[in-house]
């Protein structure tokens, strides 16, 4: 559009000390037939616009087709990347899931028409021109503090220096002024700084030395030892070291290992560490149902819903299988420091309450595959005598050996006991 | 009867006196404010200090646990972006709701947004444990072909954190251009008129880019208030899009916009109130000013009291067993129950007593008021994400939550930082639209606006 | 500045229902509660459910207009003023409504399947209405409604009221008191509505909860009320009262709040159904899953496109804010869209595979809008269109808008 501080436009100006004797000396400019008016002002004088004719701004429609250009950009993004390039199946949710998209493809247009908007009126106005020919005129400085000027282009058909000079001087301003004389320097004044600017990016080149490099892969490429990674400065070839001898990982509790670790040298630990006891056992069985059952199940079955869920590698039963067998030490262990999936508990078990729930585990193996001849005689007794008992009561053959899960009501009591 | 109301602006001070006025600041500095600026220093020090100490070891030295996972990293991460709110609102909504009154303080309520986005953005840039590769969370072509996760809320939150920094800053810039022509051609020296000059982009004022400057103003002011309803809206999501009771509500979005412009409002005062006193800029700050600001305050208060009862009665209402528990059991008797209350007291009740107008006209119980509900405003972030982390659905996660000296440093740090910002910003800009109130001063004369 | 004769003939201003209008409105509720009547006797569940839709529709339009006005009060909005007491008449029909909810009552075991026996029930939704049975219980649903019906039309007797009396007077006490009931008005009816909310629609679904619920249901009813108004003040300007009272800035000003609500009732629509879809729990989703099924899905699109993508879109234009009759037809069409709203709220929870439109609906509809619009049009009568001593009138009329 058009800039009257433009050297070539440059006509002449006219400083008034109010708004309202600029705004009549422009509507009386505009009458003598003048059309290339402008006016400088410290504030937007309310219907000055209207008087000099200045037309409506285009701005709107950048905004919109920036916000339009950027939601649509934003939302492509997210289907291309998430239902097309690499499709991540999360939470159940479809992988082209229109509703979670919205929010990013709003703030992109958003994002897009703010920009576009201010730079819109950097542009239009030929803003960053910090200097231009009307900065030399003397007070013109004031224009932006409490003076109000109006400007007549030089190419305005109406334009004659004197003829002009004279109707400006009719409408009272305080003065009327020419243009400078002064050319402007334009754009090679930008350059220094440019440069400037552009300098501290030479520190990133690689041609100083005896053997420049011109490589772009250097971020890949970088002079350094990775993990495992073998080297010829130690002894034994290794890149890795190893820690000093005697040093204690930070964090670490000092004790004896069969009570801290669950082990000594090198083997589980077979027996429960502190004395077992009825109060013991019930601090296990608590902290057992409340940390271990969610997966374990209340039993150790590990029954649960949690080990259906985690059909890939279940969590196994304690009572049963493999895990049966695991000595009191590798409990403690596991549930210290977890195994595959499962967290650890040191944190939130102390070491009494892990060996408790060791104990506690032990408990409940005793419910299950217990064959019936190892129990004590008393108990061997009373337990044949009512399991055979309950089979006639149900017409069945005797009982098979072992009697897996079946002495499990007795027991219990006993155990309770 | 609000009919007669008290003047947006004391007496018709003249072009010049008004510039020279607002400028004065900038010209000379004061003994009290190379003092605070001191102080601020050592906060921003100590930040810098925690900041070090977290990235270097990692975010094991905050308080956070399993199950409480996001505390302070994210309690002061919401309540520095919900203080940012009211900046954009005072300047977006009030221009297009044609609030005369905004013009004296949008200036400082913008640059408040700015320095409180700053801030906020620290909290999850340092919570994302190695904070040298936030750039994973923006979609580039990487050499592995990975892609953001778009359901996730986290890509959401850089997206809109970082459009309201930017947007906001390009919107306060915008507006601050005249301004900076005038100091530019006030300059007492060389040096800083060639500096202000530079930061003025050659604004001359020509009636061309004026009405440039006021359309595209207007746009980004439109864009603007959307904009700020859905940054807050976006923060909220990282709670609701859970299934965690407590975390998981509807009423979440506007609850929380509405919030963060209740909170915000509540720094403008304490920010506005000493200003204008210190600056003897009563005349264009005036009683009419804190009364506005008052009734904001009152209304989003209000509307926080809604929030409340309704959470609560809902939660009731649903019949769930989780959601009864947490806020019928966990939150009022729980071990942070004096949070809880505090909150109430702070956030619904308090600001009840800006139905009395003195309260709402005189400088030291809004002040006093104010300060309550930004510690209110915090207390009510600590409460909805420890209370409803801290009691997992399964009881083997469960876990209380302290916070370390360290997150204790950061929140003071980034209170420093912001008290820093906003002295050098007290010192650099003018803190008021000269050319705003040149403009309702003309107004005024000429009876347009009351 | 308009130079509109204030003190000139006051005559003029003084509204006279035309005869077509009220001739119609009475037709429309004879015709309306005959039919309904009858239809009753065919499909007694079908004719209440019908009933509960026009009867919400009445209300939020209504409770739309108060909530207009008193927020209008609380924010000293000055051009407002134009079409108070428009917005006032409609608000004072909510004393009638106390008067329609009583047919409601007689259908309560057929509408809301808490009522007992709880037979239909199962699963969590037995489960839910079991836990809930202190609050949803026939005696206290009925005290409740009653409850909200008496506050709301005692607010809005109270408005209609002081505004009258200030027609009398040329000092503003009457007004004062209005704009310093307002505040606390709003907050009444922010807790009322949303209450009103949950009883009368949520609890259709009583496994269902939704936290912004409430605010659904208001925003909605001031998206409508709106609508409403935009017809009203287009009618009046041209029947005469109010000719030369309004202009393009009055209407841009309408458009512009129609606007707001527009982008609000979508922004909370948006976080209701966005965040009950993204976490999937069943007891929530269920509500939405029958509500996008098959033909419900169509309406929920003509929704989305409809209330809000159309009218925002037009909105956005600035031409189109200052144009009474484009507005006016838009005006319309929110009420319509409105209606369809509250359709898509209720119908579905009528748990028949042929839940849809019922040619009860519109005799239901009928009954209820016809028997406002009287009672609106008998409050109306004798009294000015303008609110006339409010001392912010002469910058009303003159208000100019960017």
């Amino acid at each position: 559009m058009e800039t009257t501080a433009d050297p070539r436009r440059l006509g002449l100006l006219a400083e008034y000390d109010n708004p309202a004797d600029l705004v009549r000396g422009a509507a009386s400019m505009r009458e003598r037939g003048y059309r290339r008016l402008d006016a400088f002002t410290p504030y937007e004088v309310p219907g000055l616009a209207e008087t000099l004719g200045v037309a409506r701004t285009r701005l709107p429609l950048v905004t919109l087709v920036a916000a339009a250009v950027g939601g649509t950009l934003a939302y492509l993004i997210q289907w291309w990347t998430n239902a097309v390039a690499y499709p991540i199946p999360v939470g159940g949710r479809p992988l082209h899931a229109a509703p979670a998209f919205v929010p990013i493809t709003f703030e992109t247009a958003i994002l897009f028409a703010g920009v576009a908007t201010f730079l819109g009126v950097l542009v239009l106005s030929r803003l960053t021109r910090l200097w231009a020919p009307i900065d030399e005129i003397d007070g013109f400085e004031r224009a932006s503090v409490d003076r109000y000027w109006l400007a007549v282009d030089r190419r305005d058909p109406s334009f004659d220096p004197e003829r002009t000079a004279r109707e400006l001087e009719d409408t009272g301003p305080l003065r009327v002024v020419g243009p400078p004389s002064r050319p402007s320097l334009g754009i090679v004044r930008c350059l220094p700084p440019l440069i400037l600017v552009m300098l501290p990016f030479l520190a990133g080149c690689d041609v100083a030395g005896p053997e420049p490099n011109f490589s772009l892969e250097r971020m890949i490429h970088q002079p350094r030892y990775d993990a495992w990674e073998a080297s010829a400065v130690f002894a034994d070839g290794k890149a890795m070291r190893d820690p000093p001898a005697g040093s204690v990982h930070a964090g670490s509790v000092l004790g004896p290992p069969a009570l801290v670790e669950g082990r000594t040298d090198g083997r589980w630990v077979e027996q429960v560490v502190p004395e077992v006891d009825a109060a013991l056992l019930r601090r296990g069985r608590d902290r057992f149902e409340i940390y271990c059952a969610p997966c374990h199940g209340i039993d150790g079955e590990a029954a649960t819903s949690v080990a259906q869920s985690m059909s890939l590698r279940t969590p196994p039963p304690l009572v049963d299988g493999d895990a049966r067998t695991l000595p009191p030490g590798r409990v403690f262990h596991v549930a210290t420091y977890g195994y595959g999936l499962m967290p650890a508990y040191g944190h939130q078990l102390s070491i009494g309450d892990r060996w408790a729930v060791a104990a506690w585990v032990e408990v409940l193996r005793l419910r299950f595959g217990v064959p019936l001849e190892s129990l004590p005689p008393a108990l061997y007794e009373r337990a044949r005598r009512e399991l055979e008992a309950r089979d006639e009561e149900e017409d069945r053959p005797a009982l098979p050996e072992p009697a897996v899960g079946r002495q499990r009501q007795g027991l219990e009591r006993e155990v309770e006991r | 009867m609000s009919v007669a109301e008290a003047p947006v602006l004391h007496g018709r001070p003249g072009d010049l006196e008004v510039t020279d006025q607002v400028l004065a600041p900038l010209w000379a500095g004061s003994r009290a404010w190379a003092a605070l600026l001191g102080l601020s220093a050592a906060g921003v020090g100590l930040l810098v200090v925690a900041i070090t100490y977290t990235v270097v070891t990692g975010i094991g030295v905050w308080g956070n646990n399993i199950p409480v996972g996001w505390a302070y990293g994210i309690i002061n991460f919401v309540w520095w972006i919900g203080l940012g709110h009211a900046g954009t609102f005072i300047s977006a909504v009030l221009l297009l709701l044609e609030q005369s009154w905004r013009n004296s303080i949008n200036r400082l309520a913008e640059a408040m947004t700015l320095f409180a986005v700053v801030n906020a953005g620290l909290y999850p840039l340092l919570h994302l444990g190695r904070p040298w590769f936030f750039y994973w969370l923006i979609p580039y072509p990487s050499t592995m072909e990975l892609w953001p996760q778009f359901k996730s809320a986290l890509p959401w939150d850089i997206a809109a954190i970082s459009t309201y920094g930017l947007v906001s800053f390009l919107f306060w810039y915008l507006g601050l251009l005249p301004d900076l022509a005038a100091a530019r051609d006030r300059a007492p020296d060389l040096r800083r008129a060639r500096f202000y000059g530079v930061c003025a982009l050659g604004w001359r004022g020509s009636s061309r880019d004026w009405s440039r400057l006021r359309v595209g103003y207007g746009l980004l002011a439109g864009l603007a208030t959307p904009l700020v309803i859905s940054v807050h809206s976006v923060v909220s999501f990282d709670f609701a899009i859970t299934q965690v009771p407590g975390w998981h509500s509807t009423i979440f979005p506007p609850y929380f916009v509405v919030g963060a412009i209740f909170s915000g409002f509540a720094l403008v005062l304490i920010l506005v109130i000493p200003i204008r006193r210190v600056y003897r800029i009563e005349n264009l700050i005036t009683e009419r000013h804190l009364d506005a600001m008052g009734k904001v305050l009152l209304v989003t208060g209000s509307i926080m009291l809604y929030a409340y009862v309704v959470e609560t009665f809902v939660a009731w209402y649903s019949g769930n067993l989780y959601e009864r528990f947490i806020f019928l059991v966990r939150r009022p008797f729980g071990p942070y129950a004096s949070a809880y209350w505090a909150m109430w007291i702070l956030n619904a009740f308090a600001p009840q007593l800006l139905w009395i107008r003195s309260v709402r006209r005189r400088p030291l119980p809004l002040f006093l008021l104010s300060v309550a509900i930004l510690v209110g405003m915090w207390l009510e972030r600590f409460v909805l994400i420890v209370t409803s982390l801290d009691r997992d659905f399964l009881p083997s996660s469960w876990d209380l939550y302290a916070p370390t000296w360290v997150d204790w440093s950061l929140l003071a740090g980034t209170l420093g930082l912001f008290s820093f910002l906003f002295l050098l910003f007290l010192r650099l800009v003018p803190i008021v639209p000269i050319y705003e109130i040149k403009r309702l001063r003309h107004e005024l004369e000429l009876g347009h606006a009351g | 500045m308009s130079a509109f004769p204030r003190q000139g003939p006051a005559a003029r201003l003084e509204f006279a229902a035309p005869r077509r209008v009220r001739r119609a409105a009475a037709a429309a509720a004879l015709l309306g509660w005959t039919a309904l009547l009858f239809g009753w006797s065919l499909d007694p569940e079908r004719a209440f459910f019908a009933y509960l839709g026009a009867f919400v529709y009445g209300i939020t339009l209504a409770l739309g207009a108060l909530a207009l006005v008193m927020m209008a009060h609380a924010a000293g909005a000055k051009w407002f003023v134009v079409v108070r007491r428009l917005a006032e008449s409609v608000a004072a029909t909510l004393p009638l409504f106390v008067l329609l909810f009583v047919p409601l009552l007689f259908g309560l075991e057929q509408l809301y399947p808490w009522v007992p026996p709880l037979d239909g029930l199962e699963g969590h939704a037995r489960h839910a209405v079991e836990e809930k049975q202190a609050y949803l219980n026939v005696p206290f649903f009925v005290a409740r409604g009653f409850g909200y019906l008496l506050v709301w039309s005692v607010l809005a007797a109270a408005l209609w009221a002081w505004s009258v009396r200030q027609d009398e007077t040329p000092e503003s006490a009457p007004l004062a008191r209005a704009v310093a009931w307002s505040g606390p008005g709003l907050l009444v009816f922010a807790f009322t509505a949303t209450l009103a909310a949950i009883d009368w629609v949520m609890s259709l679904d009583p496994g269902w909860y939704s936290t912004v619920f409430g605010v659904y249901f208001m925003v909605g009813g001031m998206v409508g009320a709106l609508g409403l108004l935009l017809v009203a003040a287009r009618g009046l300007e041209r029947a005469g009262p109010l000719a030369g009272a309004l202009a393009a800035p009055h209407y841009h000003a309408l458009g512009r709040l129609l606007l707001v609500f527009v982008a609000l009732w979508a922004y909370v629509a948006y976080a209701q159904g966005f965040l009950i879809w993204i976490a999937g729990l069943p007891h929530e989703i269920g509500w939405y899953l029958t509500r996008l099924d098959g033909g419900w899905g169509l309406v929920a699109l003509t929704l989305v496109a409809g209330h809000f993508a159309l009218p925002f879109a037009l909105l956005l234009s600035r031409s189109f804010k200052r144009s009474g009759r484009r507005l006016a037809v838009l005006g319309v069409w929110m009420l319509a869209v409105h209606y369809l709203d509250v359709f898509w709220l209720i119908l579905p929870a009528l748990a028949r595979p042929e839940a849809r439109a019922h040619w009860l609906d519109a005799p239901a509809l009928a009954a209820v809008l016809g028997t406002a619009t009287l009672v609106g049009l008998w409050r109306l009568t004798g009294h000015a269109v303008l609110p006339l001593h409010d001392p912010r009138l002469p910058q009303a009329l003159g208000y100019e808008s960017e």
